[in-house]
């Protein structure tokens, strides 16, 4: 049996139609799934570093640059994280504004970062009053991870480049600052 | 007022021909698809899984250290379809300031049969201090 002209027209254009939808919709889960699985792991790893950096302040009693230029190596240094380049901005947020310090390191995206740079504007810490509690001091960390060589990237620029960014903060006791 | 024409054997035939080709091809396409949605699937439940029962395994030790990532990590990995024996864990000692940091290295290599190289090793890393609880 053999098919007519038209038959296998139609045939054609019915699958390359089909076909080239399912790519999409691959495609797009494909990036969909991995952006939030970056989202995931570099929240825990600006979580993980916040700690550990206010454990420092806490132990040698100093804020110390050299200390987040090696917080962002760390990061840097991981062969899996190939595929990003990354930015760290720190700030060291207090209710008193001489106190106030921001660090930004890294030649990723740390300029638009939007997260909270103020006490005030934090969430859940509001409530306490200045007056009757000892001055507070918190360290926040934005990790702001570029995507660079991703598979298709410059196929579509606006929406497979968009930077992941993960924000942590961590109180430190004020008897350390 | 319009009749249709009924269709001839001819016409008939034709008629099933192409319906059993666009069957053979869209069916076949779609059980790509499928398990091509399966795979894409399973590999980011074990990425997901991997990554957050390790941290999750570091944080534990972080506040209540004993047990060690190993054993913590397996535990956790028990009922979601991880092979445990392929579990590599690695560790060595980097500084942070004043601190020393044990940094760890999860891997863990599956295999995706739809994928070229049909494997993909799954990896994650986080550093653990020595002294965390002192943090309080």
């Amino acid at each position: 049996m053999t098919l007519s002209k038209h038959a296998q027209g139609v045939i054609a254009v019915e699958t390359a139609l089909t076909l080239s939808a399912l790519v999409i919709i691959l495609l797009f889960s494909l990036q969909v799934g991995r952006t939030l699985y970056w989202q995931q792991h570099f929240g825990y790893i600006a979580d993980r570093l916040t700690k550990l950096l206010v454990l420092d302040i806490q132990s040698s009693n100093k804020l110390d640059s050299a200390t987040f230029d090696e917080a962002l190596s760390l990061i840097e240094d991981d062969m899996y994280h190939k595929d990003f380049s990354f930015g760290l901005t720190i700030h060291l947020l207090s209710d008193d504004r001489n106190h106030e310090q921001s660090f930004n390191l890294g030649s990723g995206c740390n300029i638009i970062s939007d997260y909270a740079v103020k006490m005030e504007d934090l969430e859940r810490v509001t409530a306490a009053e200045k007056n009757k509690i000892p001055t507070r001091y918190l360290l926040g960390l934005s990790l702001c991870a570029q995507p660079s060589g991703w598979i298709l990237q410059s196929a579509i620029p606006g929406f497979l480049e968009l930077p992941i960014q993960r924000q942590s903060y961590y109180p430190i006791n004020h008897n350390s600052i | 007022m319009m009749f249709n024409k009924p269709l001839t054997q001819g016409k008939i035939s034709q008629q099933q021909g192409n319906i059993a080709v666009e069957m053979a091809f869209s069916l076949s396409l779609f059980l790509t698809t499928l398990m091509a949605t399966i795979e894409i699937t399973r590999l980011f439940w074990m990425g997901y899984w991997l990554d957050y029962n390790f941290h999750q395994a570091i944080k534990d030790v972080a506040w209540n250290p004993g047990l060690g990532i190993e054993s913590r990590l397996k535990t956790r990995l028990d009922s979601k379809l991880f092979d445990n024996s392929k579990l590599t864990i690695k560790q060595k000692t980097v500084p942070l300031g004043s601190l020393y940091l044990t940094e760890y290295t999860v891997s863990y290599p599956a295999r995706f049969h739809f994928l070229p190289q049909q494997a993909v090793t799954f990896n994650s890393t986080s550093w653990l201090g020595d002294n965390e609880n002192d943090i309080i």
